[in-house]
């Protein structure tokens, strides 16, 4: 039998009530053997050979932090991009600060140029947005570098712009594109469909072998940054499952991965993707670090960061319309294949039709096949209303909500979008609470950093980007948002039994902290440092993996 | 004369949409193998539902399969718009372009990703189920989409009207022509219909010739029978207008949409005995007329018909 290690902390957030709080905790072979003080785990100690590891003595440890839905596959494109945000982005080499002006995104721009020693390099960037960074075309990208490739990828992913040089290396005939829908050749500006001729020699490029695998690894490192040590691929399979395994496999199935992926497959059963056959086969696959669990993922509404979250009741303030992403009846039938095969079923819902569409299904299956613990969730959790969060209660099921459309959007939907109402109640989490449901946070990286402090942040304080205070009614508390990033995000992958806190016979993971946050004030969360993680017992200390 | 207008500026694109479980596959299945003369290339979200008789295809080449009538049908494989571009740029020379929408997409925004070089945007066809039209349009979930889809439709075709009786079929078809009012009404049972008609409006533009819209009453009896005339050059109306004065009395209703040398554009009616002309200020320019008569089943011979208006066009030599 191994050796039983005992780290020893300055305190010990379990989150689990019985125990709330201890000093040391005794680990063997991955697995916690025992939480509380080095007197209470004496009989351990007595009977075992064992190391007492004072690392972590000035420091918190908490259950390692949870991220229940992002998207590893999707983070490999952006990750190649150069980061000029509008908003601070914590980067594994670097944090972006904010950048919110046309000067402060051209000279930053000119920097990263300059930066770089090789002239025929391309250098994209992600991030530019109108709103902050005015108006941006081929013009004043060929004053940076006409020669230089740059190449501008816009924070939707729906636009891109080209200098000379970018056009030049990825041999765009400019002769051919002029005057060609939703392309402004001039301006090197392709916009929605205009990328289409684009698209393939860019993704060639980015995603080509030698990129593609470093690009994973560049993954692995944000998600080591924020402090987790599981998270959930919340729709695997969405672009092409045997690529997405294998990249995984490639990239994170491997002693030096310092977290766990639970995969939650997309599907649809609408003659592509999956069938039921194969999602049952999935759990085959199951490795020590890449687990498929009994759980699928579905669609209602539109994305968020788009407007085309499908509104009832009064709708988007200029009359646009939502989308839905699966038709209603293929929703339906989809649900009810899931339900009753017993699968846990994860709805991605952005607006309150999206919601109720998924709330009158559930009804109407439990109606039809009474189901208990069955832990349907609806994810994101964009636009809602009071009634509903009460229905979820009534019909049992969970939430796994996005703070962050709080943070980012809530000032711009409020002014050019929904309105003051709507915008200032996005992400109820209050009304959740009030109402007795179990939620977790997410970032749905790429959409949001996928950082669990800031949300746990976002969740208990609902400041924006703007600086303004949203509905304190719809705040989290501080156990809740924390709870949202570690038992009860375990509890939305159905792995609360294993982890997602600190006690016997759970994995030993952490996140380690130089602060407590219970004694930390609510407008400092997101700041506090973080150490780094300890994965089934064995510590991995950021940025010196 | 009712043979297929020329397209200037490229392949036209139309656009069959229409809530899930209209009847679009049925529909397109139908076109794939009827006799209406046009190459037709046909873009579908999903091989699974399309049923292509073996004898009638020539050739499978991964996405697509070509057929011996010099249709094809492609799949969309991710990207709508790089499929499009394809199917212009390969070797075949199409008449037209029909895309399949998705159930909950908006037809009309498809349309705008023909506006392409070698495209060009035709007209948006709605599918619609005569016996669930009216509830899909009052569902909470899909009512305003499948409103949507209608308002925007050039052509509506309500589709499986041999399943329902004539007073459900008069409500469907009184909703459809609320829903869509500017919109050709084609009734269809188990995807048979006018193709000739239906492949003429769908080759124009939303904004381009505007289908003069059918007496639905009339139309849709057995009594009656329904005739469309076209031309893509400008018409003389004073000529015109005496010889749709002089049709004979079988013709119980005529509208059109002329479009005149300089610029104007007008209407034409005809019902009973009076024929009436008026100009069409909001109108979008208009290359040519279009006309549909509606007449005594069996008591005109179209092809007659056809010649006499033919003789209303201005000849090439007298455009200046």
């Amino acid at each position: 039998m191994s050796e039983i290690t005992v780290f020893v902390a300055r305190n010990i957030r379990t989150m689990e009530p019985s125990l709330p709080e201890a000093t040391a905790v005794a680990v063997r072979d991955g697995m916690i053997l025992e939480v509380g003080s080095l007197q209470s785990l004496r009989p351990w100690l007595d009977a075992s050979r064992h190391t007492i590891d004072r690392t972590f003595e000035k420091h918190v440890l908490m259950p390692g932090f949870i991220d229940p839905h992002l998207h590893p596959s999707m983070a490999a494109y952006l990750l190649q991009c150069e980061f000029i945000t509008a908003m601070e982005w914590q980067l594994p080499d670097r944090t972006v600060a904010p950048v919110r002006t046309r000067e402060g995104y051209l000279a930053r721009l000119k920097e990263l140029h300059e930066a770089e020693p090789d002239p025929r390099q391309p250098l994209f960037t992600w991030g530019y947005h109108r709103d902050w960074h005015g108006e941006i075309w081929r013009n004043d990208l060929n004053a940076i570098s006409r020669t230089r490739p740059l190449i501008i990828v816009h924070r939707s992913f729906h636009e891109t712009i080209m200098n000379d040089g970018a056009l030049d290396y990825f041999e765009i005939d400019q002769q051919k594109l002029r005057g060609a829908h939703q392309v402004d050749i001039d301006r090197g500006h392709f916009y929605e469909a205009g990328n289409r001729h684009i698209r393939a020699v860019l993704s060639a490029f980015l995603l080509s072998k030698q990129r593609q695998g470093p690009a994973m690894k560049r993954t692995a490192e944000v998600i080591h940054l924020g402090g987790h040590t599981t998270v959930g691929d919340m729709a695997f399979g969405i672009f092409n499952a045997d690529n997405e395994w294998s990249a995984s496999v490639q990239a994170f199935d491997n002693d030096d991965t310092p977290f766990r992926v639970e995969f939650v497959p997309h599907v649809a059963f609408a003659g592509t993707g999956l069938t039921m056959e194969a999602l049952k086969k999935l759990p085959e696959r199951n490795t020590h670090r890449l687990r498929f669990g009994k759980h699928a993922k579905l669609f209602t509404d539109g994305a968020f960061f788009s407007q085309l979250m499908q509104l009832g009741g009064a709708g988007y303030v200029d009359g646009h319309e939502g989308e839905w992403l699966m038709p209603p009846e293929v929703f339906e039938n989809a649900a009810r294949l899931l339900w009753n095969e017993g699968y846990v079923i994860h709805v991605h819902c952005t607006g309150d039709l999206g919601v109720e569409l998924a709330l009158d299904v559930l009804e109407k299956l439990q109606w039809e096949r009474p189901r208990v613990n069955h832990r349907f969730t609806i994810e994101h959790f964009g636009i809602s209303t009071a009634a509903q969060a009460r229905r979820i209660a009534d019909l049992g099921a969970i939430v796994s909500a996005n703070p962050y459309y709080v943070y980012e959007l809530s000032d711009i939907y409020a002014q050019r979008g929904i309105g003051y109402e709507r915008a200032g109640q996005m992400v109820r989490l209050g009304s959740l609470s009030r109402n007795g449901v179990p939620f977790a946070l997410h970032s749905d990286f790429t959409m949001a950093p996928a950082r669990p402090l800031q949300n746990a942040w976002i969740a208990l304080n609902r400041i924006n980007a703007a600086g303004d205070v949203l509905c304190p009614a719809e705040r989290a508390s501080l156990d809740e948002a924390l709870r949202g990033i570690t038992i009860n995000a375990a509890y939305v992958l159905g792995r609360e039994h294993e982890i997602g806190s600190i006690c016997s016979g759970k994995k030993a993971d952490f996140t380690v902290l130089e602060a407590d946050p219970y004694e930390t004030p609510a407008a400092a969360l997101k700041d506090i440092p973080i150490w780094g993680t300890v994965f089934e017992g064995k510590p991995f200390p950021l940025g010196r993996r | 004369m009712t043979g297929p207008v020329a397209s200037p500026g490229g392949i036209p694109v139309a656009t069959i949409g229409g809530y899930l479980g209209a009847g679009k596959t049925t529909l397109l299945n139908a076109l794939l193998a009827a006799d209406h003369g046009l190459r037709i290339g046909v873009l579908v979200n999903d091989f699974g539902a399309i049923s292509i008789d073996e004898a009638l295809i020539e050739a499978r080449d991964g996405d697509m399969v070509a057929l011996a009538n010099g249709c094809a049908c492609c799949t969309v494989a991710g990207d709508l718009a790089s499929a499009l571009d394809r199917l212009a740029a390969g070797g075949r020379r199409y008449n037209l372009l029909l895309v399949e929408a998705s159930g909950v997409a908006d037809p009309a925004r498809i349309a705008a990703l023909a506006r392409s070089p070698g495209l060009r945007p035709g007209a948006t066809i709605v599918v619609a189920d005569a016996e669930t039209i009216r509830e899909r349009a009052g569902d909470k979930f899909v009512g305003r989409l499948v409103r949507r889809q209608l308002g925007g439709a050039d052509a509506v075709v309500l589709s499986k009207v041999d399943l329902i009786d004539v007073a459900r079929m008069d409500a469907a078809r009184a909703f459809a022509r609320d829903l869509a009012p500017d919109a050709r009404l084609f009734e269809a049972a188990q995807g048979r219909l006018n193709f000739a008609d239906l492949l003429q409006v769908s080759r124009h533009e939303a904004s381009g010739l505007i289908c003069a819209a059918v007496d639905a009453d009339l139309a849709a009896t057995d009594l009656f029978e329904t005739h469309r005339w076209m031309a893509r050059l400008p018409p003389d109306l004073d000529r015109l207008e005496a010889l749709v004065t002089a049709l004979p009395a079988a013709v119980v209703r005529v509208k059109g949409v002329i479009g005149l040398p300089d610029g104007g554009v007008v209407s034409l009616q005809r019902a009973g005995a009076r024929v009436e002309v008026k100009p069409l200020r909001k109108a979008a320019p208009v290359a040519g007329a279009e006309i549909v008569v509606i007449g005594r089943a069996g008591e005109i011979d179209w092809a007659d018909l056809d010649c006499l208006l033919d003789a209303s066009v201005i000849p090439y030599g007298t455009i200046q």
